[in-house]
């Protein structure tokens, strides 16, 4: 529970290079990881959360995710239809803020997976899924650096099953 | 901050990811993409198959029309062509792990016109069934009983977790064999939505194991559709806790429901097709001791069985009163004017044989004016349908009115039944109104009515030029997708036959927009207007 004292409260990050950040309490817990951990600490205690999976400069980067959407509504719980067709469409904000260089981006996926950021983690993949998008096989190899391990048989194959899975 | 880093190049770095991004990732991507990403190493293949396999629909023999009862039309190129995709897809299923475990939902149409030509199709579908390790949900639907023993038998045996069923046409013995599916979630003795049209065989006029797999403790029962004669001889009080959807199909009388109603406090969901009258709605349309009934409710589906002027010329034994059903609707829909999705249609029971509908002998201006009413309090609708039966010229040009304000929510509207007038002043007036209309639904016939003096629909291209959110179009049971970029090309291209008749939610731009079409109408073998070429006067003629 979110109490008037928390949006003033401070919360110490540390991360895997031993950088420490200060940021707002309404900031930080925009990481569900971050929010849990805060609340199993308890409100007393002003001990800094070790972060050992993050870098500074991707924390850096999130953070300005954070502090942008600090007063985002708690987002829905995932919709169980999976029939749904889901958009691509990603806001002007967060286009803009995402526009970095591949390694950067992973990272930044990464890091929103591993500390729950739900939003976050949506805006990445929706970009890596637009970077797919319209790509033939080969330019999706090289963007990933995909080592093609079929056999000319498999590839057969998979060819007559693509075929069929969206038949009509 | 550095803000000005360049966007991404093709630099070729491996992601760091585990599985469960690259699932996500994927999930945004749309089948061409996904096949081509399957294309690039085993790794992708193997993700990207839990999306491209997850829905898997076989089609056996071909889907019978009720044209093709009548007219033995023979297409053995199509019926070739489904059945040896499908054989291939049996065949890969029961050598291919990967693909065999991402199939989650697995539909099969089986619509051959000879009994014993499933037998081998039946046979495949059983040696396969347990390599389907994500299995949830099984459907057979089936053009007239196809051996649905064998196959519930298959199920209970190799699948006995499964959590959705659908097995149109189980009869008694069949039925016996879904004792132990306890984790049964949803349960269809009929196609809720009515791919099989009017080909939704009969059940067994013995119901005895039907009622009793229903009161045997299927604790997670949620979801139930079946067909008026069996909902009037087994007993669903005890499912009424926990069912959210019920559907009725062919539900006449609807002996009982009332009961079931009164009780049915979880209930979201319920569509009764083809019903003789509202009565059943009497007992929750007032505020009871126990409170608000049906007060969960959001979409209701409510289709009254066209009279046939044969029938009432002969003393019909249920004589309709339209006007009582209408207030009778009137008063229930003013205890739930939160309704997400209203659906009003009257409707032939069986539109091929040729008859004269009764309709116009009613008055129809008044009941339906009532019916208009109600729906225009209703104010949170995503999805609407009205058939507008005949009406004077007068009345039907104030229908705008009537119409006006609907909820700007609304992205699906169904608008049949307008032959001798103009649907522009309503879509500019009334429809034009509403910012996120999606799917457009508009018919100029009434089934079973000699009509003279038809207006022509307006055009695709007036669609989109008057709606320019619309995404798909259903013009006299044409479907139509719709592209901005054509709005400068007329020629829209229409759906296939197939696709109509084996329409999926993916097809359409909305859920809504698919909960308006699990209709029957999708065929077309009545008059729709002197254009049709099945359209001869002395049909008509003979048929009255």
């Amino acid at each position: 529970m979110s109490t008037t004292e928390d949006k003033t409260r401070k919360v110490k990050l540390v991360t895997s290079d031993n950088e420490e950040f200060e940021v707002d309490w309404e900031v930080a817990t925009r990481s569900v990881l971050i929010k849990h951990m805060l609340e199993d600490i308890g409100e007393s205690e002003e001990q800094a959360i070790p972060l050992p999976n993050v870098t500074a400069n991707v924390l850096k980067k999130v953070l300005e995710w954070c502090e942008h959407h600090r007063k985002d509504p708690e987002p829905a719980p995932e919709s169980s239809d999976d029939n749904r067709k889901r958009t691509l469409e990603i806001g002007d904000w967060d286009a803009k803020f995402i526009q970095v260089d591949q390694e950067m981006l992973f990272e930044i996926i990464l890091a929103a997976n591993y500390l729950d950021i739900k939003a976050l983690l949506d805006v990445g993949c929706k970009t890596v899924a637009n970077m797919i998008k319209g790509k033939q096989p080969e330019e999706i190899r090289k963007m990933f650096n995909i080592v093609n391990d079929f056999t000319p048989e498999e590839e057969a194959q998979i060819k007559k099953e693509n075929e069929w899975a969206e038949d009509r | 901050m550095d803000m000005d880093v360049d966007v991404v190049e093709d630099v070729g770095i491996s992601p760091p990811w585990p599985l469960e991004i690259w699932l996500k990732v994927l999930s945004y991507l749309d089948a061409e993409d996904l096949k081509n990403i399957s294309f690039t190493s085993s790794f992708y293949h193997n993700v990207a198959a839990k999306f491209l396999f997850r829905d898997l629909t076989l089609r056996f023999g071909r889907w019978q029309s009720e044209e093709d009862r009548l007219d033995e039309v023979e297409d053995e190129e199509t019926e070739r062509r489904n059945s040896e995709r499908s054989l291939d897809v049996l065949l890969c299923l029961s050598t291919d792990v990967v693909i065999a475990g991402a199939v989650m939902s697995l539909t099969v149409f089986a619509f051959s016109r000879i009994e014993h030509a499933l037998v081998f199709e039946c046979h495949h579908i059983q040696h396969v069934l347990p390599k389907l390790k994500s299995l949830r949900e099984f459907r057979w639907i089936a053009g007239h009983p196809s051996l649905p023993l064998k196959i519930a038998k298959a199920l209970r045996a190799l699948q006995p977790g499964v959590e959705v069923v659908l097995l149109n046409g189980l009869d008694n013995a069949a039925a016996q064999q879904l004792y132990g599916l306890d984790s049964l979630r949803v349960l269809d003795f009929v196609d809720p939505n009515q791919h099989s049209g009017e080909w939704d065989p009969e059940t067994s006029h013995n119901s005895i194991s039907i009622d009793a797999v229903l009161n045997s403790g299927l604790k997670y029962l949620q979801e139930l559709s079946l067909s008026g004669y069996l909902a009037a001889r087994v007993n669903i009080q005890r499912l009424a806790d926990s069912l959210t959807r019920l559907v009725i199909c062919g539900a006449g009388e609807c002996v009982g429901l009332d009961i079931f109603l009164r009780q049915a406090h979880s209930l979201v969901s319920l569509s009764v097709v083809d019903c003789e009258d509202f009565a059943f709605l009497q007992s929750v349309s007032t505020s009871g001791e126990d409170g608000f009934p049906l007060s969960k409710l959001q979409d209701l589906k409510l289709s009254l069985a066209m009279p046939l002027a044969r029938d009432l010329s002969r003393n019909y034994s249920h004589p309709r009163n339209f006007l009582a059903q209408a207030r009778q609707l009137a008063r229930f829909l003013a205890l739930h004017v939160d309704l997400r999705r209203f659906d009003f249609a009257v409707e032939p029971v069986r539109y091929f044989d040729q008859l004269a509908s009764g309709f116009d002998q009613f008055d129809n201006v008044e009941w339906f004016g009532i019916v208009l009413g109600a729906v225009r309090k209703l104010r949170c609708l995503t999805a609407l349908g009205i058939s507008v039966p005949k009406l004077p010229l007068a009345n039907l040009v104030g229908i705008n009115d009537s119409l006006a304000n609907l909820p700007k929510t609304c992205v699906a509207v169904r608008l049949t039944g307008m032959s001798e007038i103009s649907y522009f002043p309503i879509i500019e007036e009334v429809l034009c109104t509403l910012p996120r209309l999606s799917f457009l639904c508009i018919s100029n016939w009434r089934p079973l009515e000699h009509i003279d003096d038809w207006i022509p629909l307006p055009d695709v291209s007036d669609l989109l030029r008057l709606l320019p959110n619309l995404r798909l179009a259903c013009h006299n049971s044409t479907f139509y997708d719709v592209h901005p970029s054509g709005l400068n090309n007329a020629d829209f291209p229409s759906w296939s036959d197939e696709r109509v008749r084996f329409r999926e939610v993916k097809d359409f731009p909305s859920e809504d927009a698919y909960w308006l079409m699990a209709y029957r109408f999708v065929t077309k073998r009545f008059f729709s207007g002197p254009d049709d070429p099945g359209f001869e006067e002395d049909d008509w003629d003979h048929a009255v």
